[in-house]
């Protein structure tokens, strides 16, 4: 469900890219998501794979990279991956951590013809 | 065939667009209220707009799938001029708003011409897809029912790790339920540090007065800033 929406959006980028650009369709599009968005790659291909369906979008090649997430701790510094969704300093046990990863929804690039 | 680079983040056209919704709406408290379907969100509004639509000139912007039921029950309580209801069917059958939808709302209450002291948006049932659709909110208000399990924000950490105050909600019906308050706050604590958490019984007015504190203190904050 989450990746549906997320396609929808994705849809309305590439369809304006199309436009932008003077192409019929797009053929490839490369997106990257932070693991904070809880994005499925498979669930989201499928989701756009129906998106596409009878628009200049179908039978597009989708590539779904996803960043680890990075935050920080404003006490020591140090920067360290977010485990189990524990926001918390694996070094000083402090709670006062930004993250400065791990949250991106991107689409990176698009071929079209 | 030339790869063109994009690099353009998912969320930016529907964020560009709350933004603007945002500035049309002026000095106007903007809250968000997101739950699942049922944890009492419709029953919460139409006990705090008795109290608040008398202090305050306030709109409500009722989300669902289908039906108008909610923006019925609410103009029980409010001028229906003030009160819009988006079906979601209507845009393809939606699980969440976005920023489109709210400006046609907006427009609909005339929020743009006339002021308001608060607009409250009321979003489809729904923890996960609302949580990524930014509609200008000033707040992000998160209701939990103890009839749901007080696990629900470790299983749902996105929409949880946003708000700004989760309510615990239908707490008269405490007894009769394993749910521990105790848990879900300490699960609620683990995704986010800053939320206020309320407990509240909207039926037995637990939290109520307290729920209205908050409010008008956001009231208070946002019309500081015109």
């Amino acid at each position: 469900m989450h990746e549906a929406a997320i396609a929808g959006e994705i849809k309305d980028i590439l369809l304006s890219k199309l436009k932008e650009y003077g192409k019929r369709r797009v053929t490839a599009v490369k997106l990257e998501f932070g693991e904070l968005t809880s994005v499925v790659p498979e669930a989201l291909k499928f989701a756009l794979e129906s998106a596409a369906e009878g628009t200049p979008l179908a039978g597009m090649r989708t590539g779904v990279k996803i960043i680890r997430s990075k935050a920080k701790c404003g006490k020591c510094k140090r920067t360290f991956r977010v485990n189990d969704l524990n926001y918390i300093c694996d070094k000083c046990y402090s709670t006062d951590v930004s993250v400065i990863a791990g949250r991106e929804m991107t689409v990176k690039t698009v071929e079209m013809e | 065939m030339a790869e063109i680079k994009v690099f353009e983040s998912i969320m930016n056209r529907n964020n560009a667009l709350a933004e603007k919704n945002k500035k049309l709406l002026k000095g106007a408290l903007v809250i968000n209220l997101m739950s699942s379907p049922g944890a009492g969100k419709t029953s919460l509004l139409e006990k705090s707009l008795k109290s608040l639509s008398k202090k305050y000139r306030t709109g409500v912007i009722e989300g669902d799938i289908a039906t108008s039921n909610d923006a019925d029950r609410i103009k029980r309580h409010l001028s229906p001029s003030s009160v819009y209801q988006i079906k979601t069917e209507n845009y393809g059958g939606g699980c969440h708003l976005d920023s489109k939808m709210i400006a046609k709302a907006v427009k609909a209450i005339k929020a743009d011409k006339k002021p308001y002291d608060i607009i409250i948006i009321e979003n489809v049932g729904n923890l996960i897809c609302p949580a990524d659709f930014y509609l200008g909110e000033d707040k992000k208000v998160v209701m939990l029912s103890v009839t749901e399990g007080d696990d629900k924000p470790l299983k749902y950490p996105g929409m949880f790790a946003a708000a700004d105050l989760v309510i615990l909600s239908k707490t008269d019906l405490l007894k009769h339920l394993d749910f521990s308050l105790k848990k879900a706050e300490k699960y609620i604590r683990k995704v986010n540090k800053k939320t206020l958490i309320l407990n509240m019984s909207v039926k037995k007015n637990e939290g109520m007065k307290q729920w209205l504190g908050i409010m008008g203190e956001w009231v208070k904050r946002k019309r500081a800033l015109f």
